[in-house]
């Protein structure tokens, strides 16, 4: 199938094959990551989830240029390696905090992006501004970001990920430290861009219900070292609709992704 | 108008406690008819600052030259060092051992030294300031530069900048609070390396009056010369705060500072 796609010219924004990564420490070497095939279409919005710990944050990381290559096998992102996706700005990544710089204001946050890449211009600025219009931010401009609450934090940390308009977004549990009810609300958001400014997404959670309420496709991970124990397709319409949730089919899937998560522990 | 307030209301308490204290001194060496030259009358001080106006505030401008010249000197010397400390491991393993072995010395105890080598002038005075008020600078650099969040270290290798980048995005906004901070401490310092100096052997500075005052059993000039130089620290340090404030305004928090 892989073959098959890659022969008839078929490629992926995300493509993980036969990825096995070891960390290599002081005693032995850390078996993160064991034989994952995973690949992500234009457009898709695929979820990780795992049992905390497993290397999940590990292959936002591969994807992302932060660790640099794998052990074995290939990481290819828009068919060609990671290095040069960084480079082409095909990426933008959003932590689990929001990692802003304290000691800049919001826009000039939103700016960073473009500043290393040497891109900044007045139509980056107003781009930027309308970003943060769009994520509910007017006015905040200015603000530093220790006087924003953690929910418009991770918003700013989302408009920088889109500064420079990449083509996928790589975020690494974005909403795990904030409270359920900005958690949700930042969720719907998210789904919005997505729809907006059509991105590929993956998306690291360990919330079960999120993963399945956004994804296309929830990829369901061992414990360490990690590899995929399965992939579930999310065939519900598109928008989503909160109301979604409380479906049979949806609670189904939720006991399924459950069972195979406690089977991992 | 209510900043003013706001000042009055900061500062009030203090400056009343000090003004009892001074009140209270008074009334003890009357009451106890304590000899002027254990502990003189704050009237007596107050007259003697009087007296000798242009003296203290002529030396003091000597002094104040010493402290600055010093504390600039010291600021480069320790911020410089700690860019060379960071920029590569080698230098690093080099110069941090080294750097940890001087801080212990008593700089105090140098000082002599300090006095063979750059002679009875100005100079003198300078280095040992230098040497006195470049550790904390140093040392809070290099903590500034080093405890960047690695999730910005993260960040910024996901968007591929360089090392220079990394270290002007990051690490130098990074060390501002920790130098600022440490600022204030090698103020202090730097007050303490010029006076030290002066004591070591000097013909002009705050120093050299009290050296001479309290051989000459001239107790009140001491004190006032003490006054003289504890203004001159107030408004030292506290220029430095101000800066700090202006720098730091994004902070909203305190940074734990080494000394």
């Amino acid at each position: 199938m892989r073959l098959k796609g890659r022969l008839f010219g078929l490629s992926y924004d995300i493509s993980l094959s036969n990825v096995s990564l070891d960390y290599k420490t002081n005693g032995a070497p850390i078996h993160v990551l064991e034989d994952i095939n995973l690949d992500v279409r234009e457009y898709e919005f695929v979820s990780l989830i795992g049992p905390s710990g497993c290397g999940k944050s590990t292959i936002v990381k591969l994807l992302s240029g932060v660790v640099v290559r794998p052990s074995s096998g290939t990481a290819m992102i828009r068919n060609s390696d990671v290095q040069s996706a960084t480079k082409k700005k095909e990426v933008g990544v959003v932590f689990q905090r929001a990692s802003l710089m304290p000691w800049r204001t919001v826009l000039s946050n939103v700016l960073l992006p473009l500043e290393i890449s040497g891109n900044i211009s007045k139509e980056s600025m107003t781009r930027a501004k309308e970003l943060l219009k769009f994520m509910g931010l007017a006015g905040f401009e200015n603000a530093y970001p220790h006087t924003l609450s953690g929910g418009m934090q991770q918003r700013v940390a989302l408009a920088r990920a889109l500064a420079f308009d990449p083509k996928i977004l790589l975020m690494d549990e974005p909403f795990g430290a904030l409270d359920a009810i900005t958690r949700h609300k930042l969720a719907v958001e998210l789904l919005r861009i997505w729809t907006q400014f059509r991105k590929t997404v993956l998306f690291v959670t360990h919330d079960i219900s999120e993963a399945l309420f956004l994804s296309d496709r929830v990829v369901v991970l061992s414990r360490r070292p990690a590899h995929v124990k399965q992939i579930i397709t999310v065939d519900l319409p598109r928008p989503r609709e909160v109301e979604m949730q409380e479906t049979p089919k949806f609670l189904a899937w939720g006991r399924e992704v459950r069972k195979l998560l406690e089977d991992a522990e | 108008m209510n900043r003013a307030l706001r000042w009055a209301e900061e500062y009030a308490p203090a400056v009343l406690l000090l003004i009892a204290v001074v009140i209270l001194w008074q009334v003890v060496v009357i009451i106890f008819k304590i000899p002027s030259y254990l502990v003189p009358l704050p009237t007596a001080v107050a007259s003697s600052l009087v007296a000798n106006w242009n003296l203290l505030i002529g030396n003091m401008w000597v002094t104040v030259e010493e402290i600055l010249l010093g504390f600039a000197g010291g600021v480069a010397i320790g911020f410089a060092l700690a860019l060379l400390v960071v920029s590569s491991r080698v230098v690093g393993r080099m110069l941090s051992p080294l750097i940890t072995v001087a801080q212990v010395v008593p700089k105090v105890a140098i000082a002599p030294i300090f006095l063979i080598w750059f002679g009875y002038g100005i100079l003198s005075k300078i280095m040992i300031t230098i040497a006195i008020c470049f550790f904390p600078v140093i040392l809070n650099s290099i903590k500034g530069f080093t405890t960047v969040d690695q999730d910005l270290l993260d960040l910024l290798k996901s968007l591929s900048a360089s090392k220079t980048q990394v270290f002007l995005k990051a690490q130098l906004p990074n060390s501002i609070p920790y130098f600022m901070a440490s600022l204030k401490i090698s103020m202090t310092f730097a007050i303490i390396g010029a006076v030290v100096g002066e004591w070591i052997g000097a013909s002009h500075g705050i120093g050299y009056v009290m050296l001479v005052a309290s051989s000459d059993f001239q107790n009140p000039l001491l004190y006032a010369a003490i006054i003289v130089i504890s203004v001159v620290g107030i408004i030292l340090v506290g220029a430095v705060e101000v800066i700090e404030s202006v720098l730091t305004k994004w902070k909203s928090s305190e940074v734990a500072v080494s000394v």
